[in-house]
């Protein structure tokens, strides 16, 4: 009988930890950050977008339609701010969508700027290009870590036995992952 | 018997566990890593001297890491898994920067910890790489260019007087860095304990000192006292293993453990390499500091 009494007892405290009662509110905070440093790197490219366009509009003035687009899609990009609480798959489509026509019209200002080799040359210009590459990487590296976190929170919330608890107690739904958006395919690649 | 080869397993268990190594990421063991032969014996030492000694006046832990290829991989992507495993820098400041050199791509990364974008921003890491290293590579001063972004980084964060050192034929070697001299002869160490455990063994023989935890924890003691002593505070793993080892001795009996050993020579074998290059990382390693992908790639 003392026994039995042990072995059940041992057997609910393994499910109580395994459960998921700790482990799902972990994951979604881990989202809620990562996703919070991924806006923190788009940000930082838009903020890099107005000291860029400046710099190379004093050599290539000429070229207003291409600036005016970048400057365009730029202040589309920022309107579309997603607070980690209201992500979903389409909040996060806009959201994509925003910041990958912005892409693109870098990547034309980028092509544009291959005409004028004294631009090209200018000290503030090239630490400007330098910025924005390695902002392009982290914005990469934001993302891949979060593709990894709401790998994790997907699978905490989908996967038995986790999931029964998630259909208990928080009642969470699955977070938006990224995909390509159309704009991001249609964007010039340039090879600094 | 059975006591034997049970106690076969729990070798085999504790030693094999050094032999394992990551497959793409190599192992961290020293501050200059070249997997390619591009520096000589002198050139490295000098260069992981340079860097002791930034990171002791500035805090800032530098890493080179020199590969024959990078296959197919991406770069920044096999850069970033780098950092992320190798986790250079200290953990609360971030202050971690390696240089990555592929040989046949011809690549050159720099990676930036996330501690010290400030002072090493994405553009001084372009500069360095398109002013400083790509020149000297491109004679194939592989030493220089390197040289040169140690001095970039000495200059990056500030410290104008920071005192180059002469380089001579005296200061360069093993025994002034403190790199490696003691992992390198580990197994030499370690055949050392055995022959240890021999001799002191029999003393601790069932007649003379009764109850097996006792015996136990004074050969454990003792083993951990002198494998202290022996090598240094810096080989923890190392020396919590032979106090280990000792205290299992003990409570077995000595002549046990000599039965055992001397039977089993033949399946017993481990290599220097694989034990001195799993315990080599005791006296380098990163500091758990992070990366968000600062630097810049560039090549020559």
């Amino acid at each position: 009988m003392n026994f039995i009494h042990v072995l059940v007892f041992t057997f609910i405290l393994t499910l109580t930890t395994s459960c998921g009662i700790q482990s799902i509110p972990t994951a979604l905070n881990e989202v809620d950050a990562s996703w919070a440093e991924v806006l923190n790197q788009y940000k930082r490219r838009t903020d890099l977008i107005p000291n860029l366009v400046s710099t190379v509009q004093g050599y290539a003035a000429h070229e207003k339609e291409t600036l005016e687009a970048v400057m365009q899609a730029r202040a589309e990009a920022s309107k579309v701010e997603i607070d980690p609480t209201k992500l979903n798959a389409e909040t996060m489509q806009k959201f994509q969508n925003a910041q990958g026509s912005l892409s693109s019209a870098l990547g034309r200002l980028m092509v544009v700027v291959e005409k004028y080799p004294e631009l090209k040359a200018n000290e503030n210009f090239l630490a400007l290009q330098s910025q924005l590459e390695g902002t392009e990487n982290r914005i990469t590296i934001a993302r891949r870590r979060y593709i990894e976190t709401v790998k994790e929170f997907n699978n905490l919330v989908t996967v038995f036995p986790t999931s029964i608890t998630n259909s208990l107690m928080f009642k969470h739904e699955k977070k938006p992952q990224f995909t390509i958006s159309e704009a991001e395919q249609a964007a010039p690649k340039v090879q600094f | 018997m059975k006591k034997n080869v049970s106690l076969l397993f729990l070798f085999f268990f504790l030693f094999t566990n050094f032999l394992f190594a990551k497959v793409s990421i190599p192992e961290l063991t020293r501050p200059v890593e070249d997997h390619a032969g591009l520096l000589n014996y002198n050139e490295q030492a000098d260069l992981e001297r340079l860097i002791l000694k930034i990171q002791s006046k500035l805090g800032v832990q530098a890493q080179v890491l020199i590969i024959p290829t990078l296959e197919d991989e991406n770069l920044e992507e096999f850069s970033i898994k780098l950092a992320e495993t190798w986790k250079i820098g200290s953990q609360k400041k971030g202050n971690g920067v390696i240089l990555l050199i592929t040989l046949k791509e011809h690549n050159i990364r720099i990676e930036v910890g996330n501690g010290i974008e400030g002072e090493l921003t994405d553009y001084w890491a372009h500069k360095t790489i398109k002013e400083v290293i790509a020149p000297n590579f491109k004679q194939q001063n592989y030493y220089q260019g390197i040289k040169g972004f140690l001095s970039n980084i000495i200059k990056a964060v500030g410290k104008e007087s920071f005192g180059e050192e002469v380089v001579t034929e005296k200061n360069i070697g093993p025994k002034k860095l403190g790199i490696k001299t003691k992992s390198t002869y580990l197994f030499e160490i370690f055949l050392l304990f055995f022959v240890i455990f021999a001799i002191i063994g029999p003393l601790f023989s069932h007649k003379i000192i009764k109850g097996m935890l006792l015996r136990g924890t004074l050969m454990g003691s003792m083993i951990g006292i002198t494998s202290f002593l022996v090598l240094g505070s810096i080989l923890i793993k190392q020396i919590l293993l032979f106090t280990f080892l000792g205290f299992i001795f003990g409570i077995i009996g000595p002549s046990n453990i000599l039965l055992m050993l001397l039977s089993s020579r033949g399946g017993n074998h481990y290599g220097g390499g694989g034990f001195g290059g799993g315990s080599g990382g005791s006296s380098w390693g990163g500091g758990g500091g992070g990366f968000s992908g600062g630097g810049s790639s560039g090549d020559w």
